[in-house]
């Protein structure tokens, strides 16, 4: 029995874990289909054509870059919020009324400097978090109802505010903002985007609060036994799931120049960060899995989005892929579980037989 | 003696409360109508109410039986658009009968109700996250579905039928066909959650899931006629509002699924399951439909009925939550 317990744990040396990790696979496919898309779409066989053409070339990869952006912060918040066993669903909500606040700020006081509107529509975050986790505390409303809910009112009042029209932008400093891109590939706004999800790793992976998150994640009593205050950190996770929610919608706006009552929306980002955070490895039920996974997971979901744009795949199917591989994705988390479960109470069996 | 308890119950009931709420609603826009200049009570008004109400009842009675055995289904509204566009391709590029068409939408959006509910029972999804991406599923489907053979992008589709044109706006004596058809759902329906067997094991299995299934019930079985249940009532929806338009559209039922789930959540099935009725349901489906008429009425931006819509849900929680508190209360 001991020699078996030995042999457990030689396999679990750090190569062995990475190999098994979820974020590995998930690497792996990336670059397999980015290569695959490299030879695909490109019209000649010569390197400078794979540079210039089809996938790699700079429009495509902005393009996914500057998506990326505004997924990658709803990611963020959702990923944290998903972890310590809650959800939003109005993030795409959020951000557009965020955006049209901005905008609004823009037109009507163009003395302004900007930074300030960003500030203003930050405390919009900050505001609809604390309803949040009131709805969700106090009135102990399951999550994904009231976010539901909300996310109708706020879209409805977006629409409400301009009668569904848009609303441009003038600020150019700003909208420099949204254009500048490192060799011509790689935008400001996605670098922004990286500092801010590598400190809510290390938030996540190494401070008291990180860690008490995982815990209120994975078992609710067990965390308020242990000295943990539940409301607590329920208000900081959707209070800064919903600021960044909004600084979102001002990326959005700074790239497209303009602040649009449905387009955000439109594009389902809820779904999708929600489908890259399961694939990355985030337990649905919380308490397990980390933002650099659900990172590996966004990346895949946006190129290979990006891949059926490009093959000519009509759009309805991304539609349809983003629902058929979010329920993929759970039904693989469902029958891994089953099976790690299954292998621990068989182990346990043997060594009560064994002794 | 025993009568004026009755009378005492009925006026504590969340019913009567309902009731209240639904006359005042009348009151306020009646008042509000005439100092417009405009007049809220007409016949013309009610008319459009229960046309107003044919669409969404069918989602509310579908989204109340399986909130009463604590699940639900945010995906009827996009099974039943895509019901919508199957039935107007089925008729208009595939030629069959318009009753043959039927059958075959509704097979199909019970295929996703199916599938739904393998999901929550076999691989313990919750059904609010499998639903939602069912969802996505269906939209997908739909927008392929509606892409005529001779074109490449997704486009509504219209088509011709007597029958069905019937179906969605012909008239029995005053009575509008799909009003009639409400009328017999509901009272069906109430009849089958509160006078059956498989009405009290819904009951059961919301109330108490375990206790469900020790006394002997399968919660599974009750969870997958549920569920199919909801999709078909879904895809009956879809083709009523095809039928009344002639066009399988891709916007349609936009906002109903709110309109169903906040119907039943007003009329007391509180989320959690095992509690409430198919009268409740009725009641609060008559509540919503009454403001959003009212609303057009007095002319308010139609923007503002999405905008409300979520905030009645949120408000019928918040009153789901201080009832039960102060039953728990009483009780204690």
């Amino acid at each position: 029995m001991i020699e078996r317990g030995k042999e457990t744990v030689k396999n679990a040396t750090i190569f062995g874990k990475l190999l098994r990790s979820r974020s590995t696979l998930l690497w792996a496919i990336l670059v397999i289909l980015i290569i695959f898309m490299c030879f695909k779409t490109s019209t000649g066989g010569s390197v400078s054509s794979v540079m210039s053409t089809g996938f790699l070339a700079e429009g495509n990869i902005r393009g996914i870059f500057l998506s990326i952006v505004v997924q990658g912060m709803m990611l963020i918040g959702l990923t944290c919020l998903i972890i310590g066993g809650e959800i939003d669903l109005s993030v795409g909500a959020q951000a557009t009324v965020s955006a049209m606040l901005f905008a609004e700020l823009c037109q009507s006081a163009p003395q302004l400097p900007w930074g300030v509107n960003v500030a203003i529509c930050m405390a919009l975050g900050v505001g609809i978090g604390l309803i949040y986790s009131f709805l969700v505390n106090v009135l102990k409303f399951m999550s994904f109802i009231a976010t539901i809910g909300t996310s109708a009112v706020l879209s409805g009042l977006a629409m409400v505010w301009t009668n569904a029209n848009i609303i441009s932008i003038r600020q150019a400093s700003f909208n420099a903002m949204g254009k500048i891109a490192f060799f011509g590939r790689l935008p400001l706004l996605f670098l922004f985007m990286m500092a801010i999800l590598i400190v809510f790793a290390y938030i996540m992976s190494n401070t008291p609060y990180g860690r008490s998150i995982y815990m209120l994640g994975g078992n609710r009593t067990a965390a308020r036994l242990a000295g943990l205050n539940p409301d607590h950190i329920r208000i900081k996770l959707f209070v800064q799931n919903s600021v960044l929610a909004c600084v979102a919608g001002i990326f959005w706006a700074s790239q497209m120049k303009l602040a649009s009552p449905s387009a955000i929306v439109a594009a389902l980002p809820d779904l999708s960060a929600i489908t890259a955070a399961i694939l990355g490895g985030v337990a649905f039920m919380g308490g397990k899995g980390n933002l650099a996974g659900a990172f590996a997971g966004m990346l895949l979901l946006n190129v290979f989005e990006n891949m059926l744009n490009v093959l000519r795949v009509q759009p309805y199917w991304n539609i349809f892929a983003q629902g058929a591989l979010l329920i993929a994705a759970l039904v693989f988390d469902h029958i891994s579980a089953e099976q790690h479960k299954r292998t621990l109470l068989k182990e346990s069996m043997l060594d009560r037989l064994l002794t | 003696m025993k009568n004026k308890m009755k009378n005492k119950d009925f006026l504590k009931s969340k019913m009567f409360t309902l009731l209240v709420l639904e006359a005042a609603l009348i009151i306020i826009f009646s008042i509000w109508a005439r100092s417009i200049g405009n007049n809220f009570l007409t016949a013309n008004t009610f008319l459009n109410l229960a046309n107003s109400l044919v669409v969404t009842a069918f989602l509310a009675i579908g989204a109340g039986c399986l909130l009463i055995s604590g699940e639900i289904d945010l995906s009827t509204a996009a099974v039943g658009a895509f019901g919508g566009v199957i039935v107007a391709t089925a008729i208009r590029y595939w030629d069959l009968s318009w009753p043959l068409a039927v059958l075959l939408t509704l097979l199909l959006c019970a295929a996703f109700g199916a599938a739904n509910a393998l999901l929550v029972t076999r691989f313990n999804f919750q059904s609010f996250i499998a639903t939602l991406a069912m969802a996505s599923v269906a939209k997908g489907l739909m927008m392929f579905a509606s892409v005529p053979p001779d074109g490449d992008n997704p486009i509504h589709v219209s088509f011709r039928s007597p029958g069905l044109e019937f179906v969605g706006g012909g008239k029995i004596g005053v009575l509008p066909f799909p009003v009639i058809l409400i009328a017999i759902a509901f009272v069906v329906y109430g009849l089958l959650m509160s006078k059956t067997k498989f009405g009290r094991r819904t009951y059961m299995v919301g109330g108490n899931h375990r206790a469900a299934w020790l006394s002997g019930i399968d919660p599974k079985i009750i969870l997958l006629i549920l569920f199919i249940n909801s999709s078909v009532l879904g895809g009956v929806s879809g083709v009523l509002a095809s039928a009344r338009a002639m066009q399988g559209g891709l916007q349609a039922l936009g906002s109903a699924q709110f309109t169903g789930l906040t119907a039943a959540v007003l009329g007391g099935i509180s989320f959690g399951g095992g509690t409430g009725g198919m009268g409740g349901a009725f009641v609060g489906l008559l509540i919503i439909n009454t403001f959003q008429t009212g609303m057009q009425i007095v002319n308010v931006n139609a923007f503002w009925s999405n905008a409300f819509s979520g905030l009645i849900l949120i408000a019928a929680l918040a009153m789901d939550y201080f009832s039960n508190r102060a039953k728990t209360k009483i009780g204690s």
